[in-house]
């Protein structure tokens, strides 16, 4: 893994900054609900755009690649949704 | 297939899930998003309601009106304002509330049949010239709640509002929609004479302070005899032991040990094929790590309680 992260220093990065970003947003958020969802959708989106992209820039995409990352950030994104509820 | 190879086919990258785990795949995400949901459902709409009030699951919070108001006063104090002093009428009133959207299972400042909340103030016999109130429930502690209430416009307009002298609040333990929960009332209001007082001393800041916030003149009430009442209530007349957990503390449990389970798979698939000359195509075992263990921080951090 540390290899991993040495070779895609700046996509790790943007994604470290992202998944900052939007805690601290959903933290700061609280205890507005609505926003915090609209928080947790746009953390969705932009988790399964970064697997996307990042993939598609090594070239290894495939659509297993696709649905793991689609799968990954729903399952996610629907955990967070849940106890908000 | 026996258990040893069932485990290894969903947790081991190996040729019978082409080396890569089973509980990985995305019919996996898809499937543990299912039992989430399941759990969540079954959770909220068949254990919650059927069992007995604050057994083993339920809502326990550690809330009194004496917190509340020592933490009101904190906030206006802060801002340079006066105490509030409690009014056993307001008390009367927010309690009379809080038992009203309890026996009438609504969450709002109005009531589904108009009621509005100058009513209870006016039925407790309190006469004002400005009154305000704030709502909360499903707080765990006094201070995420008024920490909340300071974070809306609203609700922090009328903590801050130098035009109230009095205050009342109740505590309210109930089931809401099928929920345990505990309600926070807190009724604000200024007696006439004091306001009249304050108009005489500066009429021009209170014009403006009433066109910020428009308060609600009272008919002219009778007031009845003060009625002393204690500021917290239960509906339980008897003592219950405080739950064991909540349903949100044990949700949290279930879904993070979920997140768990799948990030210590990715870790292992992770060492495993690093140690293998495997080339396969799957996602970013890191980046799911980073992701998910983002999620599982807003899990563990997440407070409940809503603001009305």
């Amino acid at each position: 893994m540390r290899r991993e992260l040495l070779q895609h220093k700046l996509a790790y990065s943007i994604l470290l900054i992202g998944v900052l970003l939007f805690t601290a947003l959903f933290m700061g958020a609280w205890p507005n609900k609505l926003i915090q969802r609209i928080i947790i959708m746009a953390l969705v989106f932009f988790y399964f755009l970064w697997g996307v992209l990042t993939h598609f820039k090594t070239k290894t995409i495939t659509s297993q690649v696709i649905y793991e990352y689609g799968g990954v950030a729903f399952l996610g994104g629907l955990l967070l949704m849940l106890i908000t509820l | 297939m026996n258990i040893g190879s069932t485990l290894h086919h969903l947790f081991h990258p190996q040729r019978s899930n082409n080396h890569r785990p089973r509980v990985l795949q995305p019919r996996a995400f898809i499937f543990f998003s299912a039992i989430a949901l399941g759990f969540f459902g079954i959770l909220h709409q068949l254990i919650l309601p059927l069992q007995p009030m604050g057994l083993v699951l339920g809502f326990s919070s550690s809330i009194t009106p004496v917190k509340v108001i020592e933490q009101t006063n904190q906030e206006r104090a802060k801002l340079g304002l006066l105490p509030l002093k409690i009014n056993d009428k307001l008390t009367r009133a927010a309690l009379a509330k809080g038992q009203d959207m309890f026996s009438d299972q609504y969450w709002a400042h109005v009531a589904p049949d108009g009621k509005e909340p100058w009513s209870f103030i006016g039925e407790a016999g309190y006469t004002y010239k400005v009154a305000g109130e704030n709502l909360a429930r499903d707080f765990f502690y006094t201070g995420d709640m008024v920490k909340a209430w300071m974070s809306s416009p609203t609700h922090r307009a009328n903590i801050a509002n130098d035009r109230y002298r009095e205050v009342g609040i109740a505590v309210i333990d109930g089931v809401m929609a099928g929920h345990e929960t505990t309600l926070v009332v807190q009724m604000f209001g200024s007696p006439q004479q004091v306001a009249v007082a304050v108009d005489s001393t500066n009429p021009k800041s209170t014009d403006n302070l009433v066109k910020k916030q428009p308060a609600l003149e009272s008919d002219q009430l009778s007031f009845s005899e003060p009625v002393v009442l204690a500021s917290a209530m239960s509906t339980n007349d008897d003592f219950v032991l405080p739950p064991l957990f909540s349903a949100l503390q044990l949700t949290k449990a279930f879904f993070l040990g979920l997140i768990m389970m799948i990030v210590l798979t990715l870790f292992y698939d992770g060492f495993v094929i690093g140690h293998r000359d495997t080339a396969r195509m799957v996602g970013k075992n890191l980046a799911h790590i980073i992701f998910l263990i983002g999620v599982s921080f807003l899990l563990i951090f997440f407070k409940g309680g809503i603001v009305g």
